[in-house]
């Protein structure tokens, strides 16, 4: 067990010493493989980061990538956060709470959770800080609640549950929506507390309220957002694309807005755009397929195997059980990729699960609940440098710092829907 | 003692198909000849780089899907012909360790460096045309203008022969895909409805034997003439146990008495095809036939299919 | 020397750019003619699916060059110059093995695929040689800048700086 420690050591040091994020999952990956198995390792180094990104799945991260910044050289995002803003000048932190209402709408649309937080954080990040909103707050509030998509259908996750458990893939989507929903309303919540007590981290617009008029013209000024919206939510359920395919509308929808709506798409200005998406996208993919290569050095040696069969081997009481693995998973979900995650602990937890009397269908939601932990916990947290790769003035570290508030809303979450199985069963069991 | 890796990319709980995988392992686990370190679901690799991990030596044997294959491989596109399937499928000893087909197929693998340790005894139950309710496909006139989703290189000539257009999307957006009408229909192996809930978003099933895929342990020749004998024997045991139970607990168990009951129970049509529709699918193939004939060579090709119909032993 | 990797690097990250663009067009394509003329394309799904393996390789070393590449700067900044030249060059070395090690490894993979004939078993059934030769490409180019990166750490020259500020511009 002294290996998976020093290449765990060797992660965080290449991290702290200012190593590019994929250098240190890939170099201290190679490194246990080679300690592992040997020079007959560096076989699985190019095909882990190659099978982690020969997915179709993943088209959607650099298409809505590219759609953020189309819309980031229009004034859509201003003005949909200016309507917002003149709207709910009364709501302590409104934008902020708009902005994870936009990542659970975005949810809807998106099946993995990194194109969700480059798409929103892309537009609400930028706007946040223009209007006097904290970083901690701006920050915060995309990266944990682009992970929605993960719990609102549709969900990769879920589907990947499913396939691994044999548990109804439908019922997953429904069981998602309750703690999807309550899940952005705890988020709400918590900023609103946040906000009310440091009224100076979410300013209100100060002055008068404004007219109904102008605040009905604000209203115009935000149809272009919803048409995309409508365009990527209409291609999906009207069956004319698949959740991956409809980020392609997204983009070409994006275009349209700027090129021919508000033209402001010369050539400069275009391939300017296409340069930044092709790069921001780059970086991410490769820290994901870098990730892959740890992520697979875990497995070969066994890592979320052994520390699952060590839980099933405790002799709790069933609620101490579940919260011991819901700790462990989160733990785990700070190193491993949430698919790995998904794939390899259900196996040996799901048995478990059953056998203390609880339904694999509401397994698979708290697990996905996780996941959305998972996603934003260093240092495997693809949704932080997801962030970073869509907003280069917000520092890592500062992402980071940002999150943890928000993961202690998602944990206590977490442990409401898993000591009352019956909140997220309710829904799927009624249909 | 010597420790073999292995790997698969179906998870457990694709029941049927990795029963089979299941006890071989456990079989070679228990010998005294070696120590086994499995990994399936994808933990280790995906299903696209098992090939590669096992001709470089990095892993000493895999199972794998033939279809997945069939165009690295050709050979092994024999356990996919439309017009053959059915057949082979009927006829569990044509594919059997030692049978003639199995040795054919073997020295042509060799050639590759590969060897095939079992098919799992059979081909699976061939994949049948799945439908959804908005667009029912009953015969082999309802295929016309459908949107079929298929992921066989050999089925999807036929597919498209009969009118429809054949779909390519990822396994993982197929439920919404047939619940939104992305596309009207499926080519699948019930092992993939089951797997993916898919009966929750299908109305009928039409039994036209399209394809097929049997789940087949490999490795490569080097690794096998390297084993000693010890290991070897208990290679061999394993997978004579596998050749003995694995096609035939999913065909013979697993499907009919607990796959095609839950079709049953979520209230799909279950259409027999007509004599007449199994000839002109005979037909229709004729072409895919040829083609791969051509691609192994016309004297292994014709070999193969006439000991897999049964025409020439 | 220098100068023409940055020109390479370059016509890397701009066929990124086109890449996006192709993935844009080609998928609300195939959707298209998918959904109103029941004729899908039988390449749009694999072509794009590998194109994703192309953003990432192949743009690699471009990001580099820039310094753009994610990563967490709030500790080597509080230590002393020398401390920071000596930490960039263990970086750029360890940079190094990584993409050489990559690059060796993906030559034989692309290589054994083109030996062996690998194809996807699809109608289109791409050669995977192509895709599989986008990993040493890649991260051949990479294992370079990294080499330049240490010798720019060894002469003391300062990295060269974040440009990663096109996003705020537009
Ligand atoms: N050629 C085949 N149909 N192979 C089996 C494919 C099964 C796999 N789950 C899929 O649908 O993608
Ligand atoms: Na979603
Ligand atoms: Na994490």
């Amino acid at each position: 067990m002294i290996e998976p420690i020093l290449v765990v050591v060797m992660l965080i040091g290449m991290i702290g010493f200012g190593a590019p994020i994929f250098l240190a999952l890939g170099a201290s990956g190679l490194l246990g493989l080679y300690m592992a198995r040997g020079s007959l390792a560096f076989f699985f180094a190019p095909t882990s980061f190659f099978g982690q990104l020969n997915s179709f799945e993943l088209i959607a991260l650099p298409l809505f990538i590219l759609m953020g910044n189309l819309l980031g050289a229009t004034p859509v995002g201003k003005n949909l956060f200016h309507a917002a803003s003149l709207w709910l000048s009364w709501l302590r932190g409104g934008l902020a709470i708009s902005t994870v209402g936009a990542s659970a709408i975005f949810g809807a649309v998106s099946g993995v959770s990194v194109a969700g937080v480059a798409a929103v954080g892309s537009i609400a990040v930028p706007q946040m800080l223009d209007r006097g909103y904290s970083r901690g707050i701006a920050a915060g509030s995309v990266a944990s609640s682009g992970a929605l998509a993960m719990l609102i259908p549709p969900s990769v996750p879920f589907i990947i549950y499913g396939a691994v458990s044999g548990v109804s893939v439908g019922k997953l989507f429904i069981g998602g929506i309750v703690p999807g929903i309550a899940l952005a309303l705890a988020l709400c919540l918590y900023i609103y507390v946040r906000a009310s007590l440091n009224p100076e981290e979410a300013p209100l617009d100060t002055g008068t309220r404004a007219p109904l008029r102008e605040r009905m013209r604000a209203l115009g000024g935000i149809w272009h957002a919803l048409l995309l919206v409508f365009i990527v939510l209409g291609a999906i359920y009207s069956g004319i694309a698949t959740p991956s395919e409809a980020a392609a509308f997204g983009a070409a929808g994006a275009l349209f807005i700027g090129g021919v709506v508000f033209r402001v798409l010369d050539w400069k200005t275009l391939t300017s755009v296409f340069a930044s998406s092709v790069k921001v996208s780059g970086a991410i993919l490769l820290i994901m397929g870098c990730a892959k290569i740890f992520g697979d050095y875990l497995n070969l040696v066994r890592v979320p195997e052994n520390v699952s069969a060590a839980l099933t081997a405790t002799n709790l009481p069933a609620w101490g059980i579940l919260v011991i693995i819901m700790l462990a998973l989160v733990l785990l979900g700070m190193l491993v990729d949430a698919v790995s995650l998904i794939v390899v602990t259900t196996p040996i937890l799901l048995p478990l699960i059953v056998t203390l009397g609880y339904d694999p269908l509401w397994f698979g939601i708290v697990l996905v609940m996780n996941l959305e932990i998972a996603v934003v916990t260093p240092p495997v947290g693809l949704n932080l440098y997801a962030l970073r790769g869509v907003c280069p003035m917000l520092r890592v570290e500062e992402i980071i710092r940002a999150v943890i508030p928000f993961v202690f809303v998602q944990f206590v979450m977490l442990m409401i829907f898993v000591l009352f199985p019956a909140l997220s069963l309710w829904l799927p069991n009624l249909l | 003692k010597t420790t073999l890796t292995g790997v698969s990319y179906l998870p457990p709980s694709y029941k049927a198909l990795s029963f089979g995988s299941n006890g071989f392992v456990e079989r070679l686990g228990k010998s005294d000849a070696v120590t086994v370190d499995y990994y399936d679901s994808g933990k280790l690799l995906k299903a696209d780089e098992q090939l590669p991990a096992l001709l470089s030596g990095a892993i000493d044997f895999m199972f794998h899907t033939s279809s997945y294959i069939t165009r690295s491989v050709p050979i092994l596109g024999i356990t996919g012909l439309p017009g053959v399937v059915e057949a082979l499928y009927e006829n569990p000893d044509r594919l059997k360790k030692g049978s003639p087909l199995f040795d054919l197929i073997n020295e042509e693998l060799g050639k590759e460096g590969l060897y095939m340790a079992s098919m799992m005894g059979n081909i699976l139950q061939p994949e049948y045309l799945w439908s959804t309710t908005a667009a029912p496909v009953r015969s082999l006139t309802d295929i016309d203008g459908k949107k079929v989703r298929v992921v066989s290189f050999e089925a999807t000539q036929v597919v498209e022969g009969f009118g429809a257009a054949a779909v390519r999307i990822p396994s993982s957006e197929l439920y919404l895909a047939l619940q939104r009408g992305t596309v009207d229909a499926a080519v699948a192996n019930i092992s993939t409805i089951i797997g993916r809930s898919l009966q929750e978003q299908l109305h009928q099933v039409y039994k036209l034997p399209l394809t097929a895929f049997g789940i087949g342990l490999f490795t490569t020749t080097k690794r096998w003439e390297k084993m000693t004998e010890d290991e070897r024997a208990a290679f061999g045991e394993a997978a004579d146990w596998l050749d003995e139970n694995g096609a035939a607990e999913a065909n013979n168990s697993i499907y009919p008495d607990e796959f095609w009951p839950i079709i049953s129970d979520a209230g799909i049509e279950i259409i027999e095809p007509s004599e007449e529709d199994l000839a002109a699918l005979d037909e229709a193939s004729a072409g895919v036939r040829e083609a791969w004939i051509k691609e192994v060579g016309a004297d292994v090709g014709e070999r193969a299919i006439a000991l897999a119909m049964g025409t020439s032993s | 020397m220098k100068h023409i990797f940055k020109r390479i690097a370059q016509a890397f990250q701009i066929a990124g750019q086109v890449v996006l663009a192709f993935m844009m067009i080609t998928i609300c394509y195939d959707a298209f003619m998918r959904y109103v003329f029941t004729a899908p394309t039988s390449w749009s799904l694999e072509i794009n699916t590998f194109l994703i393996v192309f953003v990432a390789a192949m743009t690699a070393a471009d990001v580099q060059r820039t310094d753009s590449h994610i990563r967490i700067t709030f500790f080597v900044d509080m230590l002393g110059t020398s401390a920071q030249r000596f930490t960039r060059l263990v970086i750029a070395v360890i940079g190094m093995i990584f993409s050489a090690i990559m690059t060796w490894r993906g030559v034989i993979m692309a290589h054994q695929a083109w030996d062996f004939g690998e194809r996807v078993s699809s109608s289109f059934g791409t050669p995977m040689v192509y895709p599989y030769a986008l990993l040493p490409l890649g991260f051949g180019m990479l294992a370079l800048q990294f080499l330049f990166n240490a010798l720019d750490a060894v002469m003391g020259k300062a990295p060269s700086g974040d440009d990663h500020q096109d996003l705020q511009e537009i």
